[in-house]
């Protein structure tokens, strides 16, 4: 190996193993590509307002003096950053260091020698494709106003515009829309070139020699034909032969065609599209809550455990493989998608952290192999989730605990548990009942006591509850896990116990108040 | 008059559930099945489970039975059907206390109509199970261990019983927590027998013999106030308005 190539190896090992280096290109990457980036939005939204500013710069300089600063700004500020950004995007495209390790390393496997100049061309073949891309086009000719004093040029402004379909996402989704009707445009473009082609030149030869005519060019003759083809009409130049006339004929007729063939593929391709463009914009969504309930199967339990939920203020996403039952929930006003829970590729898709932003996973399908698939699955990405599952059949319980799911909720037990109640003490479940469904304005709530009451309060009496006309059913006391019911006045209260307090709503939100600020709003 | 008879209709896993639950509750729990189930049944599985069918004359099964002595549960797995049951059973014993399920609010209305006494709405009780264990973890376990008696805690039903010394007594000024170390969470006033007094609502009502006192406390401290103030026997339901 000569010494370019051992210099070009040890130098690509040297950047994978440097981490700063590494760091910088992902958080570039990042911040230019990745649309799940939080910070993304605000260099797109950095861009978008330099692209107009540029172009309102271009506009007021028709026919005003725009200030020097202004124009400095364009040419030079606005040129510079959209260089740099060209050059990050050149230098993130591809990783060269990744390219030629990869190349070194099967050249061992291979036993063959490794050749300097076939990496270079490796290189420059990947960042050329880069360079030929349209969109790196586009950039490049954004760019141009910084290096041309020429007014014409100036006119390359207006490439900036075509900038604003890296930043907004709505034209990049009409973009790929009309890229899926390639073929259809291709054609319909090569029809139409021929029939103007064929007019343009028909025109020319029945119409260049007439001293009436106004067509005296072949430029004049292919002008009047795209302002016919497209059925603008402006009528500064008309046919004045018959010849020339029955030309016109041909090409309305063939107008009226183009028109509407274009027309009916724009619309065919968004009526297709168009699911799978809401749907990616409901996973982008999913992407963006902090906290919610991840809930798998929409069948009849979820319908009641989704509204519950969301009463209480919680964002809830729902997940099923039944598109007819997405578009129930949908249709509900639900945040729900048509990705099947069990499968590991749906979260990859949805791009979600389950640890950071899912409460919890409840399994709801009426199903208990669906609801062990689905809970495994979870499991096998993350332990500590929690995990809540229905259960059918008493027989697959085991497994639904094999499977790592901490809540199971068994419907049969519980409706013969409550059955039991309603037997005995129908008065107590009663008030029990009405405490649940908090319809009597009196509520049962669970109250962390954290490290700001800590500071002020330890000791039951100092809580003031007659005041606000709490009952303390009793301190959980989280590190023995153990729940103190009745604790009277002497009892000490620890950070991190949970308080079950009852009382009417908006006197708890005093009594929390209080305890954070320790100030009676009484 | 506490039943002595659990009469379920329906043999399914809610009617199982609801036998398991009963069986140390009552002096006899019985079933009735519908024909194509209870044909499945082996001979020795037959015992105090009946036949029955939507078509049959209630008279003969009303005959067996006294009203007052029965509670009937209503676990057939169709909420058409349960309605059928219930409207047969009510016009045969008209006092008896008939507990059915439904599958949810809108069938809970219909039951009601029919002559349920009370229903049990599947769907809204296990929604609202989920959603406690997930929102309120300490209280759910903490009711669980409360209604289901799985821990010392207990929650009783107390009717004062005449010239208790409590009687005519304001209920606030009664040291509830520190003397008796229960916690009464509500009152039903005997004259207006269908609401709940919560006393966190701050009414301080005047206590009346006849009036139940809902408390929430450990096993011997509510037999204790149950002997001081209580009437000798445990409040039933039926003094207890729908």
């Amino acid at each position: 190996m000569n010494f370019l190539a051992r210099w070009t190896v040890d130098f690509s090992y040297y950047l994978r193993a440097n981490k700063p280096y590494q760091n910088i290109k992902t958080f570039f990457k990042n911040l230019l590509d990745n649309n799940n980036y939080p910070y993304k939005r605000y260099f797109d939204m950095m861009m978008i307002a330099l692209i107009f500013t540029s172009v309102f710069i271009l506009i007021g300089e028709v026919k005003n003096d725009v200030h020097e600063g202004w124009k400095l700004f364009n040419d030079y500020v606005v040129s510079l950053i959209f260089l740099i950004e060209y050059l990050l995007r050149l230098w993130t495209y591809s990783d060269n260091s990744e390219l030629v390790i990869e190349s070194y390393e099967k050249s061992l496997y291979l036993e063959r020698p490794f050749s300097f100049f076939r990496i270079l061309r490796k290189l420059i073949r990947v960042k050329l494709k880069y360079i030929t891309s349209i969109a790196a086009i586009i950039d490049l000719l954004a760019i141009m106003p910084f290096f041309h004093q020429l007014r014409l040029l100036r006119i390359f402004i207006l490439f900036r515009v075509f900038k604003l379909f890296r930043y907004t996402k709505s034209l990049q989704h009409f973009a790929k829309v009309l890229a899926v009707k390639k073929f259809e445009f291709v054609t319909l473009f090569v029809f139409a070139s021929i029939i103007v082609f064929i007019s343009s030149v028909l025109i020319y030869i029945m119409e260049a020699n007439n001293p009436n005519s106004s067509i005296n060019t072949l430029f004049d003759a292919f002008y009047w034909s795209i302002v016919t083809i497209f059925t603008v009409g402006y009528g500064d130049i008309t046919p004045a032969t018959d010849a020339g006339r029955a030309v016109a004929i041909l090409i309305i007729i063939s107008g009226i065609g183009v028109i509407s063939f274009t027309t009916s593929i724009i619309v065919s391709a968004f009526t297709e599209k168009l699911d799978e463009i809401k749907e990616s914009q409901h996973i982008a969504d999913v992407s963006k809550i902090k906290k919610f309930y991840l809930v798998c199967g929409y069948d009849e339990v979820s319908v009641s455990v989704v509204q519950k939920l969301i009463q209480r203020g919680n964002k809830v996403v729902i997940l099923d493989s039944s598109s007819e039952k997405i578009k129930r929930a949908q249709s509900e006003g639900f945040t729900a998608l048509n990705l099947d829970p069990a499968e590991r590729a749906t979260y990859h898709k949805i791009n979600i952290d389950l640890k950071r932003q899912v409460k919890a996973v409840l399994c709801l399908r009426q199903d208990d192999v669906a609801n062990v698939y689905t809970a495994l699955s979870i499991r096998s990405m993350n332990s500590e989730i929690k995990l809540l599952s229905i259960l059918m059949s008493i027989n697959n319980k085991k497994k639904l605990e094999a499977a790592g799911v901490n809540e199971i909720v068994y419907t049969q037990e519980v409706v013969g548990m409550v059955a039991k109640e309603l037997s005995g003490k129908a008065v107590a479940f009663e008030a029990i009942h009405a405490l649940r469904s908090e319809h009597l304005g009196i509520h049962l709530e669970e109250l962390v006591f954290d490290e700001r009451m800590s500071e002020k309060f330890t000791m039951v009496k100092e809580f003031n509850l007659n005041k606000f006309r709490i009952i303390l059913m009793g301190i959980y006391k989280k590190e023995r896990e153990r729940f103190f019911f009745n604790p009277l006045g002497e009892s000490i209260v620890d950070e991190g116990d949970i308080l079950v307090i009852m009382g009417d709503k908006s006197l708890i939100k005093e009594f929390t108040l209080y305890l954070h600020t320790k100030k009676a709003h009484l | 008059m506490r039943p002595k008879y659990a009469i379920i209709f329906g043999y399914n896993e809610y009617a199982k559930q609801i036998t398991a639950h009963l069986e140390s509750e009552y002096d006899k729990v019985i079933s009735y099945i519908l024909p194509h189930t209870y044909n499945r049944l082996k001979e020795e599985e037959k015992k105090d489970r009946f036949e029955f069918d939507l078509s049959d004359n209630w008279d003969e099964i009303g005959a067996q039975y006294n009203e007052d002595e029965i509670i009937i549960y209503c676990a057939l797995d169709d909420d058409a059907e349960n309605i059928f049951l219930t409207i047969s059973l009510r016009e045969v014993f008209k006092t008896s206390f008939i507990i059915t399920l439904g599958q949810n609010s809108e069938s809970e209305d219909k039951l009601l109509l029919a002559g349920a006494s009370k229903v049990i709405p599947i769907l809204q009780t296990t929604a609202n199970i989920i959603t406690e264990i997930l929102e309120k973890p300490v209280i759910t376990q903490l009711l669980h261990d409360i209604l289901f008696e799985q821990s010392d805690l207990k929650i009783a039903q107390i009717t004062i019983k005449k010239d208790a010394h409590i009687d005519k007594k304001k209920l606030n000024d009664i040291a509830w927590q520190e003397h008796y170390g229960v916690i009464v969470i509500a009152v039903v006033d005997k004259e207006l027998s269908t609401s709940f007094l919560f006393t966190s609502k701050g009414y301080n009502h005047a206590l009346d013999a006849g009036d139940i006192l809902v408390v929430v406390g450990y096993d011997k401290d509510i037999d204790a106030l149950e002997l001081e103030v209580g009437e000798s026997y445990e409040t039933y339901w039926r003094n207890w308005g729908r």
